[in-house]
C-alpha cells in the first residue's frame, strides 16, 4: 500500500465534499415523485436540446424559405445552448452538492421565461410556419419547463426569499 | 416602506443608479423615434428590432414597477432584487453573445448609453441584492 501524498487536513476537506454528495444523492432518492419527474425532465429536455443543437444542427435551425433568417437564428441558438448548458450543469452541481440550489433554479427559470418571450416576440410566426418538427416540440414544451422550475422552485424557496 | 438610512450608502447608490437607468431608458424609448436608433439591413430585420426595442420598454416598465413594489413593500424586496438580478445578468449575457447589440445604433447618444450603462446596472443589481442576503443572514443568526 503506498503512503497518501496529501496531509490529513487535505484529505479530512475530500471526505467532507463525498459525504456532501452522498447526502445530495440520498436526499434526491427521498425527494416526492413529482420533484424527481420535474427534475429528470428537465435534465432530459436540456440534454436533448444541447446535443440536438450541437451534433445534428439541421434538426433545430430554421428551414425553407426562413433561410433569409438562418445565421441570425444559429448565432442566437449556439449562444442559448451555451449558457443553457452552463445552467443545467449548474443546476445539477447545487441541486447534489447542496450549494445555492435555489439561485441555480431561479437563474434557470428567468433564463427560460425570457428565452421563450424573446423566441415568441422575435421568431414566433416562422416558428409555427416551419416543417421542421423538432423545433416545435422543443418550442412547445417550454411551457413545461417553466412549470416544472416553478414547481421545484416552490418546493425548496423555503427562505430565499424572506 | 424601505427607509434608506437603515441601508448603507453604497447600496443606496446602487438602488439610486438602478432607478435612474430605468427611469432614463423608459423616457428615451418613449419619446424617441425607433427608426433613429436601429440599423437594419432589411424589413425583417427592421421589424425584428422594433419587436426588441418593444421588449426591452416592456421589461423596463415592468422592472421600475417591481421595484417600486419592493420599496413599498419592504419585506418583498429581497425578493424583487433576486428576479431583477437573474433578469439583468440573462438579458445581459445573451444580448453579448446573440448579436442583438448589432440593431442598435451606436453612434447615437443613447444608443452608446444603452450598451455603455449596462454594467453599471449589473453592478449595482448585484450589489443591493447581496447586500440584502447578508442583512438576512446576519439577522437569521
Amino acid at each position: 500500500m503506498t503512503a497518501s501524498r496529501l496531509s490529513p487536513e487535505e484529505l479530512d476537506e475530500i471526505r467532507k465534499i463525498r459525504e456532501r454528495l452522498r447526502l445530495g444523492i440520498e436526499s434526491f432518492s427521498r425527494e416526492g415523485l413529482l420533484f424527481k419527474l420535474a427534475f429528470i425532465f428537465l435534465n432530459t429536455y436540456a440534454v436533448l436540446f444541447i446535443a440536438t443543437s450541437t451534433l445534428f444542427p439541421d434538426l433545430v435551425f430554421l428551414s425553407g424559405d426562413l433561410a433569409i433568417l438562418k445565421d441570425d437564428y444559429e448565432q442566437l441558438l449556439r449562444a442559448r445552448t451555451l449558457v443553457a448548458l452552463i445552467a443545467i450543469i449548474f443546476l445539477n452541481i447545487a441541486y447534489f452538492f447542496r450549494v445555492g440550489f435555489q439561485l441555480a433554479i431561479l437563474f434557470t427559470l428567468v433564463m427560460t421565461t425570457y428565452y421563450s418571450i424573446d423566441m415568441y416576440v422575435m421568431y414566433g410566426e416562422f416558428i409555427r410556419k416551419t416543417e421542421n418538427i423538432f423545433v416545435g416540440f422543443f418550442f412547445l414544451a417550454r411551457p413545461l419547463v417553466i412549470a416544472s422550475l416553478v414547481y421545484l422552485l416552490i418546493r425548496k424557496s423555503d427562505g430565499l426569499f424572506r | 416602506m424601505l427607509r434608506p438610512s437603515d441601508y448603507s450608502l453604497a447600496f443606496r447608490a446602487a438602488l439610486i443608479s438602478i432607478l435612474i437607468y430605468l427611469a432614463t431608458g423608459i423616457a428615451i424609448l418613449l419619446k424617441i423615434d425607433w427608426s433613429e436608433l436601429i440599423v437594419a439591413d432589411s424589413a425583417l430585420e427592421f421589424r425584428m428590432a422594433n419587436s426588441l426595442l418593444a421588449m426591452r420598454l416592456s421589461a423596463m416598465i415592468g422592472g421600475l414597477a417591481l421595484l417600486f413594489f419592493g420599496i413599498l413593500r419592504e419585506k418583498y424586496l429581497l425578493a424583487v432584487f433576486t428576479i431583477l438580478c437573474c433578469w439583468v445578468w440573462v438579458v445581459t449575457i445573451d444580448d453579448m453573445l446573440s448579436g442583438y447589440w448589432r440593431f442598435i445604433q451606436p453612434q447615437m447618444l443613447i444608443g452608446e448609453a444603452l450598451i455603455q450603462a449596462r454594467p453599471i446596472l449589473l453592478f449595482a443589481v448585484s450589489w443591493v441584492m447581496a447586500e440584502l442576503h447578508y442583512r438576512k443572514s446576519e439577522v437569521a443568526e
